[in-house]
């Protein structure tokens, strides 16, 4: 009580405090209740976000501490014995590690966590206030070397890690909150210390184990494991790194020890009591409500591999030989299964460097220019015209200032590659309105060009437009993933299944025709350079012959190779086309035969109430009301299109079985061209095959995403048996007892549920 | 201090003892008509430590008394009395 | 049962009290009181209270506001939504949803938006049932830890067309 009035003492200096307290309970006793008393230009809505005295969900000064946690000591060293005291560090420096992954994998904060160790806020408390480099205040002093280095190195590479988690996170690629909580409490995390400092302090302290400790296996190992973990920092690509060899090295003995460490037995001895607190939310300012600390649960040292194995794969990415292999390493690495948060908060950033390159490989505006050249613009007049154009001339000035506004939005794509399942959606709702403008822009200058007679003819009244193509192809692609995304995370309602694959099923075909137009311009030109060689061995000797060789020599060696190739690629997005086509076209089969035995809707006349079945469509298709191309078709041609696929009377049965015998040759092919397309996977660069996948970086998360498209051919066969034994030759009109289901088969793709008919 | 309404203690640095030993200082920003106080940039003093919390509601019943420092108080006064002074 | 249904009486401080005993005993997200006054002070017409018979104790209530969203459009937003345990699978969070959703319509809002657990399967077909439709979902949104759905009811077109185009001066021609 005398230290409060102490404390109240130096607050207020010379300063005499006045009571206002009842004339202020008199003030508000006059206001009339809806009254708020504030400034006019404070928001009340920030107020929601205040803490609360005494309310104890709001309140961490009414955190209850025990008497072990109050009297908890850091400069002692407990344990009676040196081996007692090896087993005391030895269970600090576990809880504290796997803390780690609680921290990372379960979403939790670091007060309950990392920061609930005294040890760790003491040291760091002393940091925070001296933040020297060379450590000097940031320390134990128990007197016992297995505290005052041991655990300390523990404590100093947990810090560092988290630091390196913090850098991660301030680049903005994951969400606070949301993906990663960052609050360090105010504490500074070893800002100014260099890596080598704490991991050379490491490095002591395993000699020491080594040579004193024998028997501390377990805790040189725990060492090793963060020490490893610190060493992360390295991957980041701030300024010219080490290779990247070294850096796989830090994350293999990651690995490595993580595996021993899961095999030990648990410890019997158990963390000193109140080494673990949640006393540190109670003593440092905190603005956030009180939460209890989290114990770890046991999967931590797997959690620790999934980590390593997942930055692993993330580096992996170097070894890309073309920008299609980029492309689609971002495609798959995310894909089947969302990759470790560090693992995703790291990929933009080791793609897509501070210095303006990619991978050290290619600028950004030359990275963008090789998308189009891997797909529609090689072999173009327009190509050409850039190759021979000066620098400066106003189509390559034109151009490399397309190619800046192309990166922005592919800075957008690659980095949505690496969100959380919701954040991704909502990516490419925003992103579409980039990839919409950018297609109307490149257009015109594209028909700019064509006026000045740069253009590619690809038959009858039509011309290729490659700028404008591959636009049109990743902004298709976009709506597609967006629209597609909604069934894995459950947006939709099984009456909307209908509209939604019967949009993505135009979409498709959008697509489909859209890389037909490529593979038209491809072969195009592939026959012309032959031709050439053709016209060569009908010329006499001279001039003309020389001229036309150095010309076919050229295309030869510099376009031919990039044409084949392309022509393959584009194969392989035109069969992965088809089976998106077929997949959505067999989901709106299934919805058109239920809707045909009267079992489910396609409107939903609930929000008649409020709303009507066509306010609530147009508000499903907010995202796309904007979009130019394709037109988005009228709500009464969504309802109309619906009849055409439903079965009437009369001869039901008939046309029933029809439709049926449709389904299953449309799987049957599917099912082929996904056995295709596994099989070009598992080919890889073979030189041989028709496809180029360009997956050979991530061809396990291709496989298995292949595998999974796979399964959900053949739950749709099983379910459209299951819909032919039950509907059979029943009348439509006896179905009035049964209610549809959605089920997802095991491993099969989530953007494609099942429909399925139960009984009520 | 009569002439002063609520809404002069606006913007005022005050100090709230509440149930606990706690003092809080902090800048009033809104009060409701029970005087539930809502406290920013509050500043937390007990018996072991002094911390930041910042935007703090502190609800009618856990405050034990509202003080200002005189200077603020008269600072507050003068600037009511000038107000005053311009509207007659 | 006679269910009584009436708008907040801002005047009558106890009312407060009320909702904020209703919604804590239901949520787990920690709400101030300052909470309750940004809603309740600043929207008390969206404040909706069921009563059972003669009580002048609500067994029920809804908070809700209504503001502008983005400069685009006026979007009506329900915060809160409890009836206590004992008088709940009698339509009575239904009845106070709509009482809202209609003074929202009379009031000119475009939409009705809210969000809600994933997992909450009744509040999922309470305003589904409504013809609130699933636009987004979103990662880890609450406190534990569970992902939620932002549901919206769109009551003009307005609703239907996303802000960027709203905003936008509309071209005269000349």
């Amino acid at each position: 009580m005398a230290s409060l009035e102490d404390n109240i003492g130096a607050l207020s200096i010379s300063d005499k405090l006045v009571d206002v307290t009842n004339h202020l309970k008199t003030l508000a006793r006059h206001l009339q209740s809806e009254s708020i008393i504030k400034a006019p230009q404070f928001d009340l809505f920030e107020g929601t976000h205040s803490l609360e005295i005494n309310n104890t969900k709001l309140d961490s000064s009414l955190l209850k501490l025990s008497v072990d946690e109050l009297n908890f000591d850091c400069q002692t060293s407990y344990g009676e014995s040196d081996e007692e005291k090896v087993a005391f560090v030895t269970a600090i420096a576990d809880r504290l590690c796997r803390s780690i992954m609680v921290w990372l994998n379960d979403y939790q904060t670091l007060p309950t966590t990392v920061l609930s160790c005294r040890y760790v806020e003491d040291m760091m408390y002393s940091f925070t206030e001296d933040p020297t480099s060379d450590l000097s205040t940031c320390r134990l002093k128990t007197g016992h070397e297995i505290y005052d280095q041991v655990l300390v190195s523990c404590i100093l590479t947990t810090c560092y890690f988290v630091k390196v988690v913090q850098t991660l996170f301030k680049a903005g690629v994951v969400f606070e909150e949301e993906d990663l909580n960052c609050n360090t409490m105010g504490l500074n995390m070893l800002s100014t210390v260099a890596l080598t400092t704490v991991t050379s302090h490491a490095e002591n302290s395993l000699k020491l184990l080594r040579n004193k400790y024998p028997n501390a296996h377990q805790l040189a190992l725990i060492l090793q494991l963060l020490d490893s973990l610190a060493r992360i920092h390295d991957l980041i690509p701030v300024d010219q790194t080490d290779s990247a060899a070294d850096n796989r090295g830090t994350l293999e003995v990651l690995i490595r020890c993580a595996k021993q460490l899961k095999e030990l037995p648990a410890t019997t001895i158990k963390v000193p009591n109140g080494s673990f607190s949640p006393g540190i939310q109670k003593r440092l300012s905190n603005q956030f409500p009180p939460r209890a600390i989290v114990e770890p649960r046991g999967n931590e040292y797997d959690a620790f591999i999934t980590m390593a194995e997942d930055i692993l794969k993330v580096l992996e990415v170097d070894a890309a030989n073309s920008v299609v292999e980029i492309n689609q390493f971002a495609f798959f690495f995310n894909r089947s299964r969302q990759r470790h948060v560090v693992a995703r908060a790291l990929f933009p950033l080791y793609l897509m460097r501070d210095d303006q390159m990619i991978l050290d490989k290619f600028t950004f505006n030359d990275f963008s220019k090789q998308h189009f050249m891997e797909f529609s613009l090689c072999g173009t007049q327009l190509a050409t015209s850039l190759r021979i154009q000066p620098q400066d001339s106003p189509l390559v000035v034109k151009f490399e200032s397309f190619m800046q506004e192309v990166s922005a939005v592919l800075f957008e794509w690659y980095q949505n590659a690496s969100q959380n399942t919701c954040r991704y959606r909502q990516g490419y709702n925003r992103q579409l309105l980039l990839w919409d403008s950018l297609q109307a822009q490149i257009e015109v200058f594209e028909m700019e060009l064509e006026s000045q007679g740069i253009k590619d003819e690809l038959g009858e009244e039509s011309t290729l437009l490659p700028l404008t193509t591959w636009v049109y192809f990743m902004k298709l692609t976009a709506m597609m993933e967006f629209v597609l995304k909604g069934f894995e995370l459950d947006v939709y309602k099984p009456w909307e299944f209908y509209t939604m694959y019967w949009y993505s099923y135009y979409l498709a075909q959008h697509l489909e025709n859209n890389l037909q137009r490529v593979q038209r311009h491809l072969e195009q030109r592939i026959a012309v350079i032959q031709a050439m060689n053709k016209k060569l061995k009908k010329l006499k000797a001279g001039a003309k012959k020389d001229s036309l060789r150095s010309s076919y020599r050229w295309c030869m060696d510099h376009e031919m190779p990039q044409l084949r190739s392309n022509f393959k690629y584009v194969e392989y997005l035109l069969k992965k086309c088809t089976l998106s086509k077929t997949l959505a076209l067999v989901e709106v089969f299934h919805f058109a035969i239920i809707k045909s035995i009267g079992v489910i809707d396609n409107r939903d006349l609930s929000s008649s109430r409020f709303s009507s079945p066509e306010l609530v469509h147009k508000l499903r298709f907010k995202t796309f009301s904007s979009i130019g191309i394709p037109e988005l078709p009228s709500y009464s041609a969504f309802q109309n299109s619906l009849n055409e696929f439903m079965i009437q009377e009369p001869m039901f049965t008939v046309k029933f079985q029809r439709s049926v015998e449709f389904i299953q040759s449309e799987l049957a092919k599917a099912k082929a061209a996904v056995d295709f397309i596994s099989n070009a996977i598992r080919q890889g660069e073979d030189k041989d095959h028709e496809l180029i996948t360009g997956t050979h970086l991530v061809k396990d998360q291709a496989l298995e995403y292949y595998e999974s498209i796979l399964k959900s051919i053949e739950a749709l066969k099983s379910n459209t048996n299951s819909l032919h034994d039950q509907i059979g030759s029943k009348s439509p009109n006896s179905f009035t007892s049964y209610k549809i289901r959605v089920q997802t088969a095991p491993q099969a793709c989530s953007y494609y549920p099942l429909l399925t008919l139960q009984k009520k | 201090m009569d002439l002063l309404k609520l809404h002069d203690f606006i913007g005022a640095r005050v100090f709230v003892t509440v149930a606990g030993n706690r003092l809080l200082s902090g800048t009033l920003v809104a009060s409701d008509c029970e005087l539930n106080l809502l406290l920013d940039n509050v500043e937390e003093t007990t018996s072991e430590t002094r911390r930041r919390l910042g935007l703090v509601s502190v609800p009618e019943n856990t405050i034990e008394s509202i003080k200002l420092h005189e200077s603020a108080l008269n600072s507050i006064l003068k600037r009511k009395q000038t107000l005053l002074r311009d509207i007659v | 049962m006679d269910v009584r249904y009436r708008q907040l009486n801002i005047s009558d401080n106890n009312e407060l009290r009320h909702v904020q005993r209703l919604i804590d005993a239901d949520l787990s997200e920690p709400y101030s009181v300052y909470v309750y006054r940004y809603f309740l002070n600043q929207w008390p017409e969206l404040c909706y209270l069921a009563f059972k018979g003669d009580d002048t104790t609500p067994i029920g209530c809804v908070v809700c506001k209504s503001e502008q969203h983005r400069g685009a459009r006026l979007r009506g937003y329900i915060g809160m939504l409890a009836v206590a345990k004992e008088h709940r699978k009698k339509g009575i969070a239904k009845r106070l949803v709509t009482i809202a959703i209609e003074h929202m319509q009379k009031t000119g809002c475009d939409e009705v938006m809210l969000e809600t657990e994933v997992e909450n399967v009744a509040a999922l077909r309470l305003y589904e049932g409504l013809g609130f439709i699933r636009l987004k979902r979103m990662f880890r949104y609450y406190l534990n830890q569970g992902d939620a759905f932002k549901l919206i009811l769109p009551l003009t077109e307005r609703s239907c067309t996303r802000s960027t185009f709203l905003l936008q001066p509309e071209t005269e021609l000349a």
